[in-house]
């Protein structure tokens, strides 16, 4: 799954190429350390939208496991500190403890990467 | 405030400390190792980030290279209005970049980038981004709340091995 554009990696293999190495080996590691990548696209998505100022609609009609993480995902970005209880349930309900550790931890990188793709493109010359 | 998962209910190995958690720690590790951005405006940054995402655990660390380069707890609680607070020009820069980059990377502006360019190489932009990224993992454990602080009594040292690993220091001054 990638993470970074193509800009952004050639900028950070030349910039900081520690870094870039890990988050290389992230993108293989998200592929197969069992977590769904059609959800973690469909979070993508929402996240490309939501931090482009974008109106997100989904491509069609949600399981109950895809609406509960997208909603997770609205408050993830938005504030994660303002998170509630009701808005992680609905994915615990569905997933082990693993499942819900590893699949918040992939929300992360993909949060997290989209956020740093942004900020390097226009900051960076 | 209550854990929404139990911690003893992890499999060590499958979630904690798995293959996901090593190639996140991994890249965490890589940009601890990142020395262009002085102790001070680093602790700054991480600190931001940690008042930002209300990781209780981050801010009940003290980093010790910050410590000895004259980081206090004067700067700590200047942090919220940075822009005002006794702060370098290229600390407040670099704060100011962290709180886009977390907040509303959208809304940066010419004027930032220009401030941004005037202070920071490419290397060290770079390098506060990526640092951005890594204090910003902890939103994984917020949001889950299995991110208690170190200790409700005191403050804990944060000390970085050679590798970039965290370790767990000495009791500081009561929190």
């Amino acid at each position: 799954m990638q993470l970074i554009s193509n800009q952004t990696r050639q900028q950070l293999n030349a910039l900081h190429s520690e870094a870039a190495r890990e988050l290389a080996e992230l993108e293989t590691t998200l592929g197969g350390c069992g977590v769904d990548t059609r959800l973690l696209a469909l979070c993508g998505d929402f996240f490309d939208a939501e931090l482009d100022g974008r109106t997100w609609t989904p491509p069609r009609k949600l399981t109950d496991l895809e609406s509960g993480c997208i909603e997770l995902c609205k408050q993830f970005t938005a504030s994660v500190s303002d998170m509630r209880s009701d808005q992680v349930a609905p994915l615990a309900a569905k997933l082990d403890p693993d499942q819900l550790y590893n699949l918040m931890s992939a929300i992360y990188l993909v949060e997290s990467s989209k956020r740093l793709d942004m900020t390097l493109s226009q900051v960076l010359e | 405030m209550r854990p929404r998962v139990a911690a003893d209910a992890f499999t060590p190995g499958k979630s904690v400390g798995g293959e996901l958690d090593r190639g996140i720690a991994a890249f965490a590790a890589a940009a601890v190792r990142a020395n262009g951005i002085d102790p001070i405006t680093t602790e700054l940054i991480r600190l931001r980030c940690a008042q930002y995402h209300d990781c209780r655990l981050c801010g009940s660390f003290r980093v010790q290279a910050a410590l000895d380069a004259g980081f206090d707890e004067d700067m700590q609680q200047a942090i919220a209005t940075y822009e005002t607070a006794d702060f370098s020009p290229a600390a407040k820069t670099a704060l100011k970049l962290c709180d886009a980059m977390i907040m509303q990377p959208r809304a940066i502006d010419a004027d930032l980038v220009q401030e941004v360019r005037n202070h920071f190489s490419d290397e060290q932009i770079a390098e506060i981004c990526v640092d951005v990224m890594k204090w910003s993992q902890q939103k994984a454990l917020v949001a889950l709340r299995i991110e208690p602080p170190a200790s409700t009594d005191h403050l804990t040292q944060l000390i970085f091995d050679g590798d970039g690993q965290p370790v767990f220091g000495e009791p500081l001054t009561a929190s």
